[in-house]
């Protein structure tokens, strides 16, 4: 217990709890709001230090939370480019000679690719408890992280602990544990990589950004640099899943609000209204590249089987009513055009149109108007 | 504002985390200690981005030296030392009006502006208007003390830390204030005999 009884002005300035009382900030309103009723005689005292507690006030300066919050996450961000390197001799960075990736002819298993365009990563920090952004970095750091920076004019290759290969795109930066530990196989991306991720029970997960893409299959590119506005990933092969990186609880529940990709379809991500969508890529390409060029010949062949061939070659699944079109056969020979310069030339041979809806192509017969 | 501040144990634990390795430990302390930071270095060179830059760069090292940071005893006492040797330096490189080698000439300017918005009293607005105009008329080292004992709440030992002073040096400061003080208020017929500082 204070002895307020003989405190002078002095005591009552330097008294916290009664600087927090003249500032507005007690905790104590009542005991104070009634000490003079208790202790009639310190009137002069205390009368004295309240106003010279109101007198050292300063206007504080225009800043908004918002302000803070930017300023936060730019260090953040800039920050992350010099994750600590503890154990030096597990840092790719620099020691290996950049090496041109042979993209075709060595991965000849299936391909899947995705490109990511993640834009500014942002983290929201939300008072009073800052909650990680990334739970899974909180986890890893604690196995330390081991960062590199691809720097150079070339693909850069790591290897991982897993054996896992990166192919780093230049001015590209990957972050990954120096040895995956526990149920999940998580590294995190800015810029863009080739994965050929060894196959094993841990799912692999690529964190860009406020997206998580996780590989079901086994090789695959993410693209995310932080300019666009939008994350896209595009699958050329093989087969992936991507939802958002909100919380811990969303990941570990089953039914996560993402989407599964297969060969040739796309994920957009638009992050200011959060929503995830799927299409297609922009240009499909042919999923087993034979050795010579492709072609399609056909001669009088009906619509169906073409659209059903076209449907196997790219992987992207063809909706129609079969019946509308078997009717229509078809004579041309298709080599090198694009998967939709094919579907315009044979649609315009059908008398039919096509849409592209949820990462499906829906051709369905134009409605010709009889002339009256 | 002030009972928005970071409890010190917090900052202490924030402190430990970030030294051993949590980058968002160091942006929490970052986000928490900004204002007071930001109100700081606007003290000392009232120039919104130059202040924000110079805040991003301290933050920036402690990251990138977190090998070599040692265990503080006040991190926001800490953070507040660490600014504005940054800014002095910054602001030597800019002007050759300042010179860097003379840390304790330094510009600090405080508009000290008495929180009367609850007085219903006239006379009292008075008086603490009139406390106000004494207070802001002391040289720019003792405002700077009054500052950064009655708005930032560091104690006398952290005081002497941010200006660069022996805790002797310190005390003769306050005693300065509190004579000139003394001897404002019986000139202007306040008749407030105010032993203010003694024991900081």
């Amino acid at each position: 217990m204070k002895n307020y009884e003989s405190y002078t002005v002095d005591d009552f300035i330097q008294d916290e709890e009664f600087r927090d009382w003249v500032q507005g900030n007690s905790s104590r309103e009542s005991f104070w709001m009634s000490f003079l009723q208790q202790y009639p005689e310190q009137w002069e005292a205390f009368k004295h230090a309240e106003r010279f507690i109101r007198s050292t006030n300063v206007p504080d300066e225009r800043l908004s939370e918002g302000e803070i919050r930017k300023e936060t996450n730019l260090f953040i961000e800039r920050a992350s480019a010099y994750i600590p390197v503890r154990n030096p001799t597990k840092i790719p960075r620099n020691t290996e000679q950049p090496t041109v990736y042979p993209f075709g002819s060595r991965w000849k298993l299936a391909i899947a690719a995705l490109l990511a365009m993640a834009s500014g990563i942002s983290w929201y920090f939300s008072q009073p408890d800052l909650p990680h952004p990334f739970p899974q970095l909180a986890e890893a750091n604690k196995t330390q992280l081991v960062e590199t920076i691809n720097d150079t004019q070339q693909p850069l290759r790591v290897v991982l602990n897993d054996s896992s290969e990166v192919l780093l795109s230049p001015k590209s930066q990957l972050r990954y544990p120096a040895r995956f530990t526990g149920n999940s196989r998580t590294v995190y991306l800015t810029g863009e990589a080739s994965f050929a991720v060894k196959h094993k029970s841990q799912p692999f997960m690529v964190y860009t950004g406020e997206m998580v893409t996780k590989v079901l299959g086994t090789q695959f590119v993410v693209r995310a640099f932080d300019l666009d506005r939008n994350i896209t990933v595009q699958v050329i092969s093989g087969k992936v899943s991507v939802y958002k990186a909100k919380t811990k609880q969303s990941l570990d529940n089953k039914e996560v609000r993402g989407l599964i990709l297969y060969a040739n379809q796309a994920a957009l991500f638009e992050k200011t209204a959060g929503n995830l969508t799927k299409t297609l890529v922009a240009n499909p390409s042919l999923l087993n590249k034979p050795e010579k060029e492709a072609s399609f010949v056909y001669d009088e062949i009906p619509l169906p089987v073409i659209l059903r061939e076209l449907e196997t070659s790219y992987g992207i699944p063809i909706q129609f009513d079969e019946q509308s079109f078997t009717s229509s056969r078809i004579t041309a020979t298709l080599s090198n055009e694009s998967l939709y310069e094919k579907l315009d030339l044979l649609c315009k041979a059908a008398s039919a149109s096509y849409e592209i809806t949820d990462g499906q192509i829906v051709i369905s017969p134009l409605r010709v108007h009889a002339p009256k | 504002m002030m009972s928005r501040r970071l409890p010190p144990d917090d900052a202490q634990q924030l402190w430990q985390e970030y030294r051993s390795g949590d980058m968002y430990a160091l942006a929490k302390i970052m986000q928490s200690h900004y204002s007071d930071l930001f109100h700081w270095g606007m003290r000392l060179h009232a120039d919104r981005e130059f202040v924000k830059d110079c805040i991003q760069e301290i933050f920036l090292n402690l990251w990138k030296m977190q090998e070599s940071i040692r265990p503080v005893e006040n991190v926001r006492a800490y953070l507040l030392v660490v600014l504005k040797s940054r800014m002095l330096r910054e602001l030597a490189k800019k002007h050759t009006a300042y010179n860097s080698s003379v840390s304790d000439e330094y510009a600090f300017s405080v508009e000290f502006s008495a929180d009367i918005h609850l007085i219903e009293e006239e006379h009292e607005i008075y008086q603490t208007r009139k406390l106000e105009y004494v207070i802001n008329h002391l040289p720019d080292r003792q405002k700077e003390l009054i500052y950064l004992r009655f708005y930032q709440n560091l104690s006398f030992e952290q005081i002497a830390d941010v200006m660069h002073l022996g805790r002797q040096s310190v005390y003769n400061l306050l005693q300065k204030s509190l004579n000139s003080l003394r001897k404002n208020w019986t000139v202007n017929g306040i008749g407030l005999v105010l032993y203010f500082l003694k024991e900081v």
